[in-house]
């Protein structure tokens, strides 16, 4: 063990990692009521993220227009000079903001947020250990999910052994297995469960809707059934992408013959879109979708697979 | 098992019944009856279970839609016994005046097997002058509502009423406190309640608690009344018992007038009987006079007899002095063992469920009307309490097997009242719980969830000089909305109502002067201007609190002697215990312990205020206190920048050290300046603060301007006491639950009260409810006293709020008890929907 926290510490010094948010009574990744760390960056862009603000690793401001008063406290204080008022309202240019958030104390309003700070393992460790007495009480304890927490491999692991080896919590990893192998075999022994999405069999597809193929995903798929680790795959359901009925057979077929015998399915859902909107991004898939579950979970059934449908609210 | 349905709870169709009635074999339009007598011609166990299903179904559908009707038979009597009867003193009169009502009063028996209604109408209210006469000179053509909604009254009902509000302008228990406080102090306590600053104690007709129906219905009356005769016998005459004889005469007359009202009805069924046409109606009538011939008089010998004994006491109990807070406490408790007999008989669990029913819509047709601020106080809750759950004197699990039928009979009638509350502890068994859990599923609000260490160590301190036992406090039970007191032996009564700690903090800014009234109503604690640190401010708003206590607690204690002097009440007395064996009444001290309490309302609005103007003006000078002033002033009006800036201060809530720790300051010195004061109507059964808010803090709210915390004027209060302010908890539920958990010390205090809101997702499944179960138990390791839960979408109350017609069965919890949603006041709806949701998916 300590030699891998020697390992660990390569980057230099104490481990930090960049860190989106830290969630507390989480429900629904993993048993128990559980802490969720989640990490920024993602080598997946998919076109459903909820948490477009996950995918790129530095910090990035956030402005949600419709809470904007256009008071021009924000234009006053910021040091690039990155606001400017135009016509009783605030244009953002983008290109000049370096997220230091300045602006975002001064926004009475909460119109503004930065998203991503560095955080060292020691300072994770504090604050996800003020509720070991309900992670005691429920079974649960902490979740590492992203972005891609393997994207931030050194610190992954500084973290799971603070969490698993020294504190002793249940530790789960929800990840898109988008890494070589040795990047997630090296954390595995520090983990309790992993959370595995699997979003399409179809390469092709896969690399048209998030930007990446995934025969190293499938890979690994394969990899950690052959493991002894817990493992949860995790199927967000997607119209038009993967809720066909091919789609599902295929999806199903290969998640019988790898030896997964249960499913959670996570039906699409748009709870995210402002997001995109703070983070001057556009949401290219239609909002009022509905995913075709219940023929999801008959088609996963029929091969014998047991299937969870996560609730959408 | 549950199984998930992934929605929220939205309208709700009313509970469905499990046998529809074109198929119930009791359904007299049913052709044949074969099968339905059994061998002794009685009405057989699956025809009664259906005619007691279907009769509560009935009962559920008709208290939706029906208005509440005041009777004012009441009035007639009451005029009539007060001029017959002026020679008795008061308890006597009081006794001839019960007697009066009970022996004469309209009778009538519909569908419900279970005999007995309050008034003479369906959904029947009666006015109680004898507290406060005022309201109903004021407000006789003003809308009247309670929880089942409008109160009809007609021309002729009016001009007897106002000719009751004439006789009793001098004579009702509010009209001599006040004019008692004039004589004593010279003092009005007016201004102090047209500022919000409390409310009074005897202008309400209260609920009694939780009396000793255990022993009453195993004894039965019969014997109760021997044991009295022989009390009232075996004494001298002599100063020292002349009290006690007039006691023990008024007590007699009460009890034998409840014998009396259970014969009216037998008489009543058997005359019915005698002309019914239906052999099932007819069989069904004699069971009925059968069992009114027995009960309460004899002890019951089954489990249908055991319910209607109970009910003909509790009518007693609710006829003698109609208010909130009569809780039937550990019912599935001491009547267990009269299901088991019918058990050991072969009848099964679905029949004792159809008694159940029948009983709790009885309980739902319950409504008070005494005034608007009455109304706007309660919300028409009418604090029906039920315990489930809870230790025994050997301190095990005292669960029985009707505590688990009592969650089924909620989980399937889904009605408001009575409401359920788990007495948790450690020992619950798991089925138990989830039971529970899955009766707060309906989205009822119910059960709410009680720390049973908690209670005890609080009764254990509370009552130390009142010579109480551990097993007595084990015995302990959550009566009224979240008080606690002693099975059985707990009287229930108010020094004061309510008091509002945000008001005192508004009085500190204003050096002591209403802003909304102009008028003086607090202490001169200088210029906030002049403050020249936060301890200033602390001080001044301190000294508003302890002279708050100063001037309303002796005025309670008068409060107190009105009461006893004018509605002491002979029958609730007898069945608390200690009463009888003292030969006092409840309001001369008589019972063995006391819920003797004054609501606290609005702390957690004075602390957070207390910590903007610290974070605003003293530690970051952000806003000099001139501008703060001038802003609260106006209201916040262009002043938008400020009122953020209070908004975005640290709130309760949510886990900050500072923060925590003032809230606590708040409460602890409330309590220090409370017990400062050296009143004590009840000798050593001192009062106490209970912290909960029903919809006290709504009313408040109307009355207390625009506060440091962001809220504008006239605006609510922050629920409950340890909830916090609708919007502000944005560190998630764990941070909430900690900062709750230690915002008020829950032994000392008498309660504290915690609302949560859950989106139905989170406890979806066994799964959901065993992260409930161990965020409750996370809770009450903290010490937290009480936490119940919403489990509604904002999106499904607004949706209620815009259509409330097709929202008319949704229940929410609103501070301490459950209503309609849509008879809510438009504040409160507000507040609900605005109240953070705090499920993440």
């Amino acid at each position: 063990m300590t030699a891998e926290s020697g390992e660990a510490a390569e980057d230099e010094g104490a481990p930090s990692g960049i860190v989106f948010d830290i969630q507390h009574f989480s429900l629904h990744d993993g048993p128990g009521i559980r802490s969720t760390v989640f990490l920024k960056g993602c080598p997946l862009a998919c076109r459903w993220c909820g948490n477009p603000e996950s995918q790129r690793r530095e910090a990035q401001l956030m402005y949600f227009t419709h809470l904007c008063a256009a008071c021009g406290d924000c234009v006053k204080i910021c040091p690039r000079h990155a606001m400017r008022f135009a016509e009783n309202s605030v244009r953002f240019d983008r290109s000049r903001c370096s997220a230091c958030g300045a602006c975002v104390p001064a926004c009475l309003r909460g119109a503004r947020s930065v998203s991503g700070k560095s955080m060292s393992v020691g300072e994770i460790h504090e604050e996800v250990r003020r509720h070991w007495r309900v992670f005691l009480q429920s079974g649960g304890g902490v979740t590492v999910s992203g972005g891609e927490p393997l994207a931030q491999r050194d610190f992954l692991t500084a973290l799971l052994i603070e969490l698993h080896d020294e504190a002793g919590f249940d530790t789960c990893l929800d990840t898109c297995a988008k890494a070589p192998w040795p990047v997630l075999e090296r954390v595995l022994p520090q983990l309790d469960r992993v959370l595995l999405d699997i979003k399409h069999v179809d390469d092709e597809k896969h690399r048209e809707w998030t930007g990446s193929g995934n025969s190293d995903i499938l890979f690994n798929a394969q990899r950690l059934a052959e493991s002894r680790i817990d493992v949860l795959v995790r199927i967000p359901l997607i119209p038009g992408f993967n809720d066909a009925d091919a789609d599902l057979c295929a999806i199903a077929g290969f998640l019988a013959e790898t030896g997964f015998s249960r499913v959670e399915l996570m039906p699409y859902h748009t709870l995210g879109v402002g997001k995109y909107r703070a983070l001057g991004k556009t949401y290219s898939l239609p909002v009022s979708a509905r995913p075709r579950t219940p023929e999801a979970v008959g088609i996963l059934k029929n091969t014998g697979i047991a299937v969870e449908v996560q609730g959408t609210a | 098992m549950y199984r998930s349905d992934d929605g929220a709870p939205e309208k709700r169709k009313p509970a469905k019944n499990k046998i529809r009635e074109s198929e119930a074999p009791g359904n007299s339009k049913h052709a044949g009856h074969s099968g339905a007598f059994d061998a002794s011609g009685g009405i057989s166990p699956e025809v009664q279970r259906a005619r007691c299903d279907a009769a509560a179904k009935r009962a559920k559908e008709f208290l939706l839609n029906a208005p509440q009707k005041i009777d004012t038979e009441r009035l007639s009597y009451l005029l009539d016994a007060y001029r017959e009867f002026d020679y008795e003193p008061p308890i006597v009169l009081r006794a001839r005046l019960f007697e009066k009502l009970l022996g004469s009063k309209r009778i009538y028996i519909d569908d419900n097997p279970i005999a007995g209604t309050v008034t003479g109408y369906p959904a029947g209210v009666y006015v109680y002058p004898e507290w406060d006469s005022d309201w109903i000179v004021k407000e006789m053509n003003q809308a009247m509502m309670s929880h089942l909604g409008k109160i009809d009254i007609s021309r002729e009902e009016k001009q007897l009423m106002a000719e009751a509000a004439r006789f009793f302008k001098e004579r009702s228990a509010l009209a001599k406190a006040r004019k008692l406080a004039r004589q004593l102090y010279d003092w009005d306590p007016r201004p102090l309640l047209d500022a919000g600053l409390f409310t009074e104690g005897a202008n309400f007709a209260k609920g009694a608690g939780n009396v000793d129906y255990e022993t009453f219905v195993n004894k039965g009356l019969a014997a109760i009344i021997k044991e009295t005769q022989t009390r009232l016998y075996a004494l001298k005459v002599n100063t020292e018992n002349a009290a006690k004889i007039d006691f023990y005469r008024a007590v007699l007359i009460t009890l034998g007038a409840v014998v009396a009202l259970a014969h009216r009805y037998a008489d009543l069924a058997e005359e019915t009987a005698a002309s019914a046409e239906d052999p099932i109606h007819k069989a069904e009538l004699l069971d009925i006079a059968k069992a009114c011939r027995r009960v309460p008089e004899y002890p019951p010998r089954n489990f249908r007899e055991a319910i209607q004994s109970w009910w003909f006491l509790h009518l007693g109990i609710q006829i003698e002095q109609g208010g909130c807070g009569s809780s039937p406490g550990r019912i599935g408790q001491y009547l267990n063992a009269y299901y088991l007999i019918d058990k050991a008989e072969g009848k099964s669990r679905e029949d004792a469920l159809a008694w159940l029913k029948c009983l709790f819509v009885k309980i739902l047709e319950f409504g008070y009307y005494q005034g608007i601020t009455y109304s706007k106080l309660l919300s028409g809750h009418t604090g029906h309490t039920i315990n489930v759950g809870g230790i025994d004197a050997r301190g095990e699990d005292a669960t029985t097997e009707l505590d688990y039928l009592i969650l089924d009979t909620q989980i399937e009638l889904r009605g408001i009242q009575p409401t359920i509350t788990v007495l948790y502890h450690d020992k619950l068994k798991e089925d138990f719980l989830l039971k529970a859990v899955e009766l707060e599923r309906t989205g009822l609000g119910q059960p709410q969830w009680m720390n049973t260490q908690v209670i005890v160590e609080r009764l254990l301190a509370r009552h130390a000089k009142n010579g109480i036992t551990l097993e007595d406090a084990r015995n302990c039970i959550n009566m009224s909305c979240v008080g606690t007191g002693v099975a059985g032996k707990t009287a229930f009564v108010s020094e004061n109502m309510t008091f509002n700690l945000a008001k005192c903090f508004e009085l500190a800014l204003n050096d002591g002067v209403d802003p909304l009234t102009r008028k003086m109503v607090g202490a001169r604690t200088g210029d906030p201007e002049s403050f020249a640190d936060f301890e200033a401010l602390y001080a001044a708003y301190d000294a508003q609190v302890r002279n708050l206590f100063e001037k309303i607690r002796r005025y309670g204690s008068i409060a107190g002697k009105a009461l006893g002097d004018t509605v002491p009440g002979a029958f609730r007395s007898a069945m608390y215990g200690g009463c009888l064996e003292r030969g006092k009444p409840e309001s001369a001290g008589g019972a063995d312990y006391y819920l003797y309490f004054v609501i606290s309302t609005a702390g957690v609005d004075a602390a957070n205020s207390l910590m903007a103007v610290k974070h605003l003006v003293f530690d970051t000078k952000r806003v000099s206190m001139k501008r703060l002033l001038d802003a609260l002033a106006s209201n916040f009006e262009g002043q938008e920048e400020i009122r953020l800036l209070c908004l975005n201060a640290p709130k309760h809530g949510n886990s900050i050290p500072e923060a925590d720790a003032l809230v606590r300051r708040v409460y602890d010195d409330a309590l220090v300046a409370f017990h400062g004061v050296d009143e004590g109507f009840y000798g050593e059964h001192k009062a106490n603060i209970e912290a909960y808010s029903l919809t006290i803090h709504n009313y408040f709210g109307l009355l207390t301007g625009a506060l440091p915390t962001g809220r504008k004027k006239e605006r609510p209060l922050t629920d409950a006491s340890v909830s916090a302010m609708p919007g502000t908890d944005t560190q998630g539920p764990l941070a909430l639950v900690a900062s709750a958990a230690q915002a008020l010390d829950t032994v000392k205090y008498g309660s504290n009260h915690f609302n949560m809101k859950f989106h139905p997702n989170t406890i979806r499944g066994v799964g959901g409810a065993r992260k409930l179960l161990a965020l409750i138990k996370t809770y009450m390791d903290l010490g937290g006293s009480h936490i119940q839960f919403n489990i509604v979408a904002s999106d499904t109350l607004k949706a209620a709020k815009e259509t409330p017609e097709e929202y008319r069965d949704l229940t929410v919890r609103v501070a301490g008890f459950s209503a309609y949603f849509t008879r809510l006041h438009e504040g409160v709806q507000d507040e609900l929907i605005a109240r953070t949701e705090l499920a993440f998916s």
